[in-house]
C-alpha cells in the first residue's frame, strides 16, 4: 500500500469507529431522556445535557481525521502520491488511540448518563450525574491528546 | 464563608399561628425541622410530649387540600399548553407581591375546573357522537320499514322477527311457508317474519337457510328512518356545541397568567401548609423548632414581632449530634461559585467552604480549557445577555454569572496559549505579534509541562489549605507529618533541580527529613508492627500524585481541541467558500453569504460544545483533585421557609 492509502484508513478509522460509539452512546441516553421528559417536561435541560456527553467522542474522532486529512495532503491532493509509507503508516497509528478509545468510551459513558438519568428523575438534579459520566470521559481526552501529538509530529 | 446555625425554639399563641407563619415565611428567615429530616428532631421524646402535653397539630388535611390544588392547576397548565401565548425564550418572569400571587388562586382553580368540565363534556360528545354513528349503521338497513318499531309486539299466537334477509332469496322463504313482509328490494331486504309461538324448528332453520339475520335493535320509537334523522340532528347540534366548547378552550388560554399565577399562589400556600404540618401544639400554644442563620437572628426577631407580640423566643447553638444544614455566604463575585461546590456536595456545617479558594482556579483552567479570545467574547456577552434581559433565578443565574467570568479569563487565556476564533494570532497580525506566548500546537511539551506544573500548584495550595484547616483546628501532628511532610519533599525536589552547590544540598536534606517524618510518624495512630508498616505505607501515596498532576493533561487536551475544532471550521468553511467563488457571476455573492452562515453556525456550535465539556472538566478537576486534599463534604443546603415559585418572582 502506498503512504497516502494507510493516511486515508487512518482518517476513516479516526472518524468511523468514535462516530460509531458516539451514535450508539447519545442514542441509548436519548431513549433513557425521552422517558424522563414524557414524566417531567421541565427536566429537558439537564437531560440534553446527560444526553450531549457522549457526543464529544465523535468530535474528537473528527479534529483527528480532518487534522490527519489535512497534514497528509489527502485533502488539497497535493503532492499526495509521493507520501512515503512511512509517514502514511505513522498517520494510520496516529489515528488508532482516539479510534478504539473513543469507540469504547462514547459507549460506556451513555450507560453512565442512561443510569445518571435516574438521579434526574428521582432527585430533579442531574450535577451527580454528570460528574459521574465525565470520569469516564478522562480517557477519550488522553487518547485524543496523544492522536493529536502523534499527528502533528509526523515528519 | 460558612455561617453558623442557630436551633430555634418558637412558643406563641395558637391563634396568632397563621399570621406568625406568614411573617416566616414572607422574610424567608426560618427552615423548619422536618420530622423525616437528617435529625428526626421534631419527635420530641415521648416523655416530653406526654408530660408538656404537646401533640403534633393536625393540619393534614389541609396540606391535602393545599396539594390538590397545585396538582390540580398543574395539570390544567399543562392541558392549557397549547392555547397558551408562547413565552419568549429571553423573557423575564414578571414580578408580582405574594397577596395578589394568593388572590389569583380561586380564580385559577375556576378557570381550572372549566377547563376540566369543557374537556369532559367534549369527550363525552365524542363518545356520544361514536355511540350514534353506529346506531344509524344499524337501522340503515331498515329505513324503508313503514310500521314504526314499538308497534312491532307479539301477538297472542304468534312473535315477531325483524331482520334483513339477501333479497334474491326471498322466494325460497315464501316457499317454505313463512308468512313475512319485507321492505326494500336492494341486496339486502329488511325483513319482518312472523312466527309461531311455538315456531317450529324447521321454520327457523329456513329462515336461516334464507340468510335470515335477526336484528338486535335497541328500543326506539316510530318509524327507522325517522329515528336515523332524529339521531342526525342529534349528531349535527352537538357537533355545534363541541365547537362552542373548542373556542371556549382556546379563550381559556388567554387566561394563562391568572393560571400561573394561581399556581404560584398555591406553591406559597403548601409550602406555608407543609411547613405547619411540622409544628407541635397544646390546647392554647405551638411550638416551632428549626434552624435559623445566626447572621439573621435580628431579622427573625422582627419578622415575628411583626406578626404578634406574644411569643417566646429560644436560641441556641446546634449540639454536637445534631446536623444543622449549610448556608455559605460570599460576595458578589464569589457567590455564584457555591454552585460549582454544590453539584459535589454542599460542605459539611462544621467543615470550611471552599468557595473562594476554589473560584481564582475554576476560572484559571476554564480559561484555558476553552483557550479562545473569540469564543470568550460569546461567552461572557452571551451570559450578560442571558441576566440583562431574562434575569433568571437559582442555578441558572449563578451559571450565567460563572460564565461571564469564564468567558473573561477565557479572553485573556487564548491571548496568551491560544487562538483567534480558530485563527492563529501570528497568521492575523503577522510573525512579530508577541501573543501567544505558549502556542500549545507548537510547542507541545512546553504547554503540557506548564499546564501538569499549574495542576500541581492547585494540588499544593489544597494541601497548605489542609494543613491550615488541621492547624486551626489543634491537629498539629497531621499538618506536620502527613501533609508538611510532604510539602518537605516537594520543596527540596524544586532546591534540588533548580538550586546550584550548597542549595542543592539543602533540597537533599529536605527531602530526607520530609521521608523521615513520613516513615517514622505516619503510622503514629498504630502500634507494634503496624506502626512501621504504616509510616512505609504511606510513602505510597507519591503515586496519587502522580496521577492527580497527570489529570490536568484534559486541560491542554480541551484547549487544544477547542483550537483545532476552530481552525478545522474555519477551513471547512473557507473550502466552501472557496469552491462557490468560481461559479460565474452570483459566485462570489452566494459564496460569501454561505460562508458566512456557515462560519456563524459552525462557531456557535463549537462555543456550546466546547463550553459544556471545561465546564464539567474543570469542576471534576475542583472534586477529584483538589478537594480531595482538604474539603469536607455531606451537608444539605439550608432551605428556608419562603415564598418559593415557579413563574413570577415574589416582590416584598
Amino acid at each position: 500500500m502506498t503512504g497516502i492509502i494507510w493516511a486515508a484508513l487512518g482518517t476513516s478509522l479516526a472518524l468511523i469507529l468514535p462516530g460509531i460509539g458516539s451514535s450508539l452512546g447519545v442514542g441509548m441516553a436519548g431513549r433513557a431522556a425521552a422517558g424522563v421528559i414524557a414524566e417531567d417536561p421541565e427536566k429537558s435541560g439537564q437531560c440534553t445535557v446527560l444526553q450531549l456527553l457522549p457526543a464529544t467522542q465523535g468530535i474528537y474522532g473528527f479534529i483527528v481525521a480532518f487534522l490527519i486529512a489535512s497534514n497528509s495532503g489527502l485533502l488539497s491532493g497535493a503532492g499526495s502520491s509521493e507520501l512515503p509509507v512511512s509517514m502514511g503508516m505513522s498517520y494510520f497509528y496516529a489515528a488508532l488511540p482516539i479510534a478504539i478509545v473513543g469507540l469504547v468510551s462514547a459507549y460506556m459513558q451513555s450507560r453512565v448518563c442512561c443510569a445518571g438519568m435516574n438521579i434526574v428523575a428521582k432527585q430533579g438534579e442531574g450535577g451527580k450525574g454528570i460528574v459521574l459520566a465525565i470520569m469516564v470521559e478522562t480517557y477519550a481526552i488522553l487518547a485524543v491528546l496523544v492522536s493529536v501529538l502523534m499527528v502533528v509530529g509526523v515528519k | 464563608m460558612i455561617v453558623p446555625m442557630k436551633h430555634i425554639s418558637l412558643f406563641a399563641l395558637k391563634k396568632d399561628e397563621r399570621r406568625i407563619m406568614k411573617a416566616l415565611q414572607k422574610n424567608g428567615v426560618i427552615q423548619l425541622s422536618e420530622a423525616d429530616g437528617a435529625n428526626g428532631d421534631a419527635e420530641l421524646s415521648p416523655a416530653l410530649s406526654s408530660a408538656s402535653g404537646l401533640f403534633k397539630t393536625g393540619c393534614e388535611a389541609e396540606l391535602a387540600k393545599k396539594q390538590g390544588e397545585v396538582t390540580k392547576l398543574k395539570s390544567a397548565i399543562s392541558r392549557l399548553g397549547a392555547f397558551m401565548p408562547k413565552a419568549g425564550m429571553l423573557e423575564a418572569a414578571p414580578e408580582r407581591s405574594e397577596d395578589e400571587l394568593v388572590l389569583a388562586v380561586p380564580e385559577a382553580l375556576k378557570t381550572a375546573e372549566r377547563l376540566d368540565e369543557i374537556q369532559k363534556d367534549i369527550s363525552h360528545n365524542k363518545s356520544e357522537k361514536e355511540r350514534k354513528q353506529a346506531l344509524i349503521k344499524s337501522l340503515a338497513p331498515f329505513a324503508a320499514v313503514t310500521i314504526p318499531l314499538s308497534d312491532i309486539k307479539p301477538t297472542r299466537t304468534a312473535d315477531f322477527l325483524l331482520g334483513t334477509a339477501k333479497a334474491e332469496k326471498l322466494d325460497m322463504l315464501r316457499e317454505e311457508g313463512v308468512s313475512f313482509d319485507s321492505f326494500g328490494d336492494a341486496g339486502k331486504a329488511a325483513v319482518l317474519a312472523a312466527v309461531p309461538k311455538e315456531a317450529s324448528e324447521e321454520t327457523l332453520a329456513a329462515l336461516r337457510a334464507a340468510g335470515f339475520e335477526e336484528a338486535q335493535l335497541p328500543a326506539i320509537n316510530g318509524l327507522p328512518a325517522e329515528e336515523t334523522e332524529r339521531l342526525r340532528r342529534e349528531i349535527a347540534e352537538a357537533d355545534k356545541n363541541t365547537e362552542e366548547l373548542s373556542r371556549e378552550l382556546a379563550k381559556l388560554g388567554e387566561k394563562a397568567e391568572t393560571l400561573k399565577m394561581g399556581m404560584d399562589g398555591a406553591l406559597i400556600e403548601e409550602a406555608r401548609a407543609r411547613a405547619r404540618c411540622e409544628l407541635f401544639a397544646t390546647r392554647e400554644t405551638f411550638l416551632l423548632t428549626g434552624w435559623a442563620r445566626s447572621d439573621e437572628a435580628d431579622k427573625l426577631e422582627s419578622a415575628i414581632a411583626e406578626a404578634t407580640e406574644v411569643y417566646c423566643l429560644e436560641t441556641r447553638d446546634p449540639y454536637d449530634d445534631e446536623q444543622p444544614p449549610t448556608y455559605c455566604k460570599n460576595n458578589k463575585f464569589f457567590a455564584p461559585f457555591e454552585f460549582i461546590t454544590n453539584m459535589y456536595s454542599p460542605p459539611d456545617p462544621r467543615g470550611f467552604d471552599p468557595t473562594v479558594v476554589m473560584a481564582p482556579f475554576y476560572l484559571l483552567f476554564f480559561g484555558l480549557m476553552m483557550g479562545d479570545t473569540g469564543y470568550g467574547l460569546i461567552i461572557t456577552l452571551g451570559a450578560l445577555l442571558m441576566l440583562k434581559l431574562k434575569k433568571p433565578k437559582g442555578g441558572t443565574e449563578q451559571v450565567c454569572r460563572i460564565l461571564v467570568w469564564g468567558g473573561i479569563s477565557t479572553m485573556i487565556c487564548g491571548l496568551l496559549t491560544g487562538t483567534f476564533f480558530g485563527m492563529n494570532w501570528r497568521d492575523l497580525f503577522g510573525q512579530g505579534f508577541p501573543f501567544p506566548l505558549i502556542d500549545p500546537m507548537v510547542d507541545q511539551m512546553t504547554a503540557l509541562v506548564l499546564y501538569c506544573g499549574l495542576g500541581f500548584f492547585q494540588i499544593i495550595a489544597g494541601m497548605v489549605v489542609s494543613m491550615v484547616l488541621h492547624f486551626s483546628k489543634g491537629d498539629w501532628q497531621t499538618a506536620v507529618f502527613d501533609i508538611g511532610s510532604w510539602l518537605m519533599i516537594f520543596a527540596g525536589i524544586a532546591l534540588m533541580i533548580l538550586g546550584k552547590g550548597s542549595v542543592k544540598y539543602a533540597g537533599y536534606g529536605l527531602i530526607g527529613v520530609g521521608l523521615l517524618l513520613i516513615i517514622v510518624f505516619g503510622g503514629r495512630n498504630k502500634k507494634g508492627i503496624g506502626r512501621v508498616t504504616g509510616g512505609l505505607g504511606k510513602l505510597y501515596d507519591i503515586t496519587g500524585f502522580f496521577s492527580d498532576v497527570l489529570s490536568y493533561a484534559r486541560v491542554f487536551a480541551l484547549g487544544l481541541a477547542t483550537g483545532v475544532m476552530g481552525s478545522v471550521f474555519n477551513m471547512i468553511s473557507s473550502m466552501v467558500h472557496g469552491a462557490l467563488k468560481g461559479v460565474p457571476v452570483v459566485g462570489p455573492v452566494i459564496g460569501f453569504i454561505v460562508a458566512a452562515i456557515l462560519l456563524a453556525v459552525l462557531h456557535l456550535f463549537c462555543v456550546g460544545i466546547n463550553a459544556l465539556g471545561a465546564f464539567i472538566h474543570c469542576a471534576r478537576l475542583q472534586f477529584i483533585e483538589y478537594y480531595n486534599r482538604f474539603y469536607t463534604p455531606g451537608g444539605r443546603l439550608y432551605k428556608p421557609l419562603s415564598p418559593d415559585t415557579k413563574y413570577n418572582k415574589v416582590i416584598k
